[in-house]
């Protein structure tokens, strides 16, 4: 039989693409929305279909992502380094305070300094998932044991080798932790983009909360929901499978 | 020697002074015809004339030679000073000069922070911090440092000097609302954040009792808290209307597709995976000798419970309680967007009217909401602590 | 090979080494030994420039190591700490396979180098080459530390506390192995240790340091009947004499002795026994795992019930092992004579107390 870990894996395949096939049969949420709402006689948001607004909702969260790991990663390590030990109390500082303000409010923010749209959108969720990303590198590579550097530079690393060969694979999981945290915080913040005309699947529950058009409002928030579980779900799986602190290794 | 050794330099105060310098060139207020419309940016000549001009570039050159040479105690302290007085200097003029540009427009023309105060600001900020650091030792100039700034700051709010800013005057003109929707966000996260700690508190201490439970518990509450705010409240309010067509007596009470109960429904739910989370661990990071030795000294259940139990891990469950109302002062933010009302509503006002400023009147205060909630469950979390456990 | 020349380090106004000195020859085995804070550690972190010293030259085969890159430097030293520092996201091998790829060996090179040294420790290869961290005892973790160390072929080794975090049994039963180890390779090492023991043990000189500075530099034998002065005296204690004995090898007081299978009948027992006061019982792989005591002999018993059984690697000692090693586990046991085996654990005779009675005299006529 499969192992247990081939077979959460296919769980998560089979449940991704049951999502897809879901989200694009429209004919069937409109029945189903129709058995529910039978009083309203418009149940599926009309200016595009789940399918379109997944991609976009996906896009934004994915290239917001994007760019907060390649950045907020160097900038956590390059904190913990020699040469940016100085701006590690700050970093810290500017994080845990950043963590503090509401997602909502950082996107609100955005909205006066660059317009409306798909920028201020990306550039907030960037921004706010900058944090958990910067704390958990930082973290990360904090937890690293002395005494396991000082034998990689003993033995003859530089500082780039123990970097990449010893410390960030034994961070890898607590960053990717603080990826997930990031990803999943960025779903909900995107939905909100959609009151500032990003698009996504916030938009059908607007239009809907606007027009009292509960049925609307299902069809955003349902796959929104799945959406956001079903990442999550999967960037654990990908954090499981770097159990290499000696803690979580089994014999 | 080299230049190294020469100079001893901090280079996160400096960092902060070349943000402050690079801020002068910007724009530093604008003035619009309209609260709609876009205005136009002065410059620093312009905002605040030739002795403001001077007198802030001036203050910010001196920051940048502090940065540069002094590592002394008098060097950091008069940094602090100095940095607090461009903060200071930089509100009172721009209060000033906004009564100024305003007084040959007519009432519907307002002035509104630019870009350059911002910034500033934020260099102000980083070199404070950093000047914090080098005075650890001394509780009294740290705090003078870090705070006097932001009291002057609410000082003039108070006296009115800075009425004539577009972010007062909205504030002024919509004072009653303000001090409802402010209301309506504290009644929104404090009622469920009190609900999700009576509900969570005993389901977290379910957890640590039966194995059959603490599955299913950590997996519900996770599976809440990955839910988007909007999506969440958008599944309740289906039922939750469903049900008040069903039970008119529930509208009596105000409960309602929209409005209130979703939104603390939602709330509560998304508190519970903190608090439930931090009183299992609480409890169960607990050494099990300790509570044998409770036992074995003659206590009964209730009293190690009561003794030793409850103030070993207090502190963790108050911790979850911290994360779980800054989470909920954010939530409540959404909520506004299903008629519950808050401080969102300013936001999304601002937001649907492209008026900037009303914006900035809601993101503000809940920021600043955030921040005071945090302070203030941190210091209950620190007073709970045993004195024997408090990290030095 | 190792030179150091009035090598100094200073942190601010504390001198944490003090103007000091040493050769070491090749082959040789140096132990750096005093109290805590005496700076031993620091000098040794200073050879391979971990730490760079605030004045003095320290040369390595004539070379001065600080107009060699650091990382180079390093590659060609052997580095075991106490903590080991194993890398807990790789397997054993991939652990001792550190350097040699640092220096580009071939694949099959490594691997025929890490088989060789996981032999070399005393662990099988097989069994270890994959295993992770988390999966080893205390005493593996040290061995693998050791065989990482060596992996590149290192001529010198510098060791901080290499046994240290073991129990002492253990502890012992590693630096015996080293001993024997370092006979074969026969490598310059400088050690770092805080119990003198070891370091009579291990060390062909012993240089005692104390807040910083150098105080004798000599072999274990002079140190102990010849201390430099007082500290020193205090320092190795009044026991000194016990002491040479980890200095001297049991081989050569090995006697045979009689021994039985654990199947042997009650008359193959009384045929070996004569008239000795007991016999050794060994299994089939040759293995001592009790004794029988002659006098507990009566013509109804059978051999099972009269065998007082042992554990092997508790009662036995093996044939490299030191004087005191023997003298330790025969008060230990409360025995006056106990079973010695050789690497694979199998039965070659036996030491009596009497030995090394024998033994302690012959050291203080010699060194008195």
């Amino acid at each position: 039989m499969l192992s247990p870990k081939v077979r959460h894996w296919a769980l998560l395949a089979a449940f991704s693409a049951a999502f897809i096939v879901l989200l694009s049969n429209t004919g069937w949420w409109e029945t189903m929305l129709r058995f529910l709402f039978t009083q309203e006689t418009q149940v599926i948001y009309p200016s595009a279909n789940l399918l379109v607004l997944m991609g976009e909702h996906l896009r934004l969260v994915l290239v917001s992502s994007a760019f907060t790991i390649l950045i907020g990663v160097p900038l956590g390590t390059w904190v913990t380094r020699r040469s940016g030990q100085k701006f590690l109390p700050i970093v810290n500082g500017l994080t845990s305070i950043g963590q503090t303000f509401p997602p909502v409010a950082v996107l609100a923010l955005a909205v006066p300094l660059f317009g409306f749209g798909l920028v201020p959108t990306v550039i907030a969720l960037f921004l706010y998932g900058l944090l958990p990303v910067v704390r958990n590198t930082i973290a990360g590579l904090r937890a690293v044991p002395g005494d396991v550097l000082d034998a990689a530079y003993g033995l003859g690393m530089n500082r780039w080798q123990a970097l990449f060969r010893i410390e960030i694979p034994l961070a890898a999981r607590v960053i990717l932790a603080g990826v997930r945290i990031s990803v999943v915080i960025n779903v909900g913040t995107a939905m909100i983009g959609a009151v500032i005309g990003a698009g996504g699947l916030g938009a059908p529950i607007i239009a809907g909360l606007v027009q009292f058009n509960t049925a609307y409002v299902i069809e955003g928030a349902l796959p929104a929901a799945l959406l956001a579980v079903l990442l999550d779900q999967v960037l654990a799986s990908i954090e499981k499978s770097f159990a290499y602190s000696a803690s979580e290794r089994k014999s | 020697m080299t230049i190294r050794q020469r100079f001893t330099y901090d280079s996160v105060a400096i960092t902060g002074s070349i943000i402050g310098l690079l801020s002068i060139p910007l724009g530093w207020l604008t003035l619009k015809p309209n609260r709609l419309a876009a205005g136009t940016s002065l410059t620093m000549w312009e905002s605040f004339g030739a002795e403001g001009t001077a007198i802030i570039t001036a203050l910010w050159l001196v920051c940048l030679g502090l940065s540069l040479f002094g590592k002394k105690r008098w060097h950091v302290i008069s940094l602090g000073i100095v940095l607090n007085l461009i903060f200071i200097i930089t509100f009172v003029l721009a209060g000033a000069n906004a009564s100024r540009l305003l007084a040959n427009e007519a009432s519907f023309a307002r002035v509104s922070l630019s870009a350059g105060i911002w910034i500033t600001s934020l260099g102000a900020y980083i070199s404070i911090f950093s000047c914090r650091q080098g005075l650890g030792n001394s509780l009294a100039w740290q705090n003078l440092i870090s705070w006097s700034g932001l009291a002057i700051l609410a000082i003039l709010l108070g006296v009115g000097w800075l009425n004539n800013l577009s972010v007062v005057t909205e504030f002024i003109e919509q004072e009653a609302r303000f001090r409802q929707e402010l209301a309506n966000h504290v009644v929104l996260f404090t009622s469920s954040v009190v609900a999700g700690a009576l509900l969570g508190i005993p389901l977290g201490m379910w957890a640590t009792r039966s194995r059959h439970a603490e599955k299913p518990i950590f997996f519900i509450a996770n599976i809440l808290q990955t839910v988007p705010s909007l999506a969440l409240f958008g599944l309740l309010i289906a039922p939750l209307s469903a049900l008040s067509f069903a039970f008119p007596a529930l509208r009596e009470w105000g409960i309602r597709g929209i409005g209130t109960a979703p939104a603390i429904i939602a709330l509560v739910l998304y508190s519970l995976l903190p608090i439930v989370r931090n009183t299992y661990v609480g409890l169960t990071q607990l050494d099990p000798a300790i509570i044998d030795a409770g036992l074995g000294m003659g206590m009964n259940r209730s009293q190690v419970f009561r003794r030793i139990e409850l103030p070993l891990s207090a502190p963790l469950v108050l911790e979850g309680l911290r994360t779980a109302s800054v989470q909920a002062v954010g939530n409540a933010t959404v909520a506004a967007l299903i008629g519950a009302g808050g401080l969102g509503w300013f936001i999304f006002q601002g937001i649907g009217q492209a008026a900037n400023d009303v914006v900035i009147l809601g993101a503000l205060p809940i920021i600043g909401l955030a921040l005071v909630v945090d302070t203030t469950m941190r210091l209950v979390v620190k007073v709970a602590t045993p004195k024997g456990m408090r990290v030095r | 090979m190792i030179r150091l020349e009035h090598v100094t380090k200073k942190y601010g106004d504390v001198i944490a080494v003090n103007d000091f000195s040493l050769e070491v020859s090749r082959g040789e085995v140096c132990v750096l030994i005093g109290p805590s804070g005496c700076g031993k550690t620091t000098t040794l972190r200073m050879i391979n420039r971990l730490i760079e010293p605030t004045s003095g030259r320290i040369f390595v085969n004539g070379d001065d190591i600080s107009q060699i890159k650091p990382e180079r430097l390093r590659q060609s030293i052997g580095y075991a700490i106490q903590s080991v520092g194993l890398f807990p996201h790789m397997t054993v091998a991939a652990n001792i396979a550190v350097v040699p790829e640092l220096l580009g060996w071939r694949k099959e090179r490594i691997a025929r180098r890490t088989e060789e040294l996981l032999r070399l420790v005393g662990l099988n290869p097989k069994e270890y080459a994959g295993k992770y961290v988390s999966q080893l005892s205390g005493g593996e973790a040290q061995r693998i530390g050791v065989a990482r160390a060596l992996a590149a072929d290192p001529p010198l080794l510098l060791m901080d506390e290499p046994f240290g975090a073991v129990d002492p049994l253990t502890r012992q039963r590693l630096q015996t192995q080293f001993v024997r180890i370092q006979q074969e390779l026969k490598k310059t090492i400088i050690l770092v240790t805080h119990d003198l023991d070891e370091a009579i043990r291990m060390a062909d000189r012993i240089a005692i340091m104390q807040a910083g500075r150098l105080v004798q530099y000599d072999t274990p034998e002079v140190i102990l009947s010849k201390p430099a002065n007082k500290f020193v005296l205090d320092f190795v204690g009044t026991d000194r004499a016990l002491k040479r004995l980890s200095r001297i090898g049991i081989g050569k007081f090995v006697k045979p002795a009689p021994s039985v299978k654990a199947d042997a009948s009650i008359r193959e027992v009384m045929l070996a026994i004569g008239g000795c006061h007991s016999v050794w019982v060994l299994d089939e792989d040759d293995r001592p795992i009790g004794w029988i005591d002659a006098a507990s002999i009566h013509k109804e018993a059978t051999v099972g019930e009269l065998i007082v059984r042992g554990d092997t690697d508790e009662i036995s000692v093996v044939n490299y092992a030191t004087l005191r090693d023997a003298l330790s586990r025969m008060l230990g046991l409360g025995f006056k004579c106990i079973p010695v085996v050789d690497e694979r654990k199998r039965f070659i005779g036996e030491i009596t107390l009497g030995d090394v009675e024998a033994a302690t005299v012959e050291v203080e006529e010699n060194h008195a």
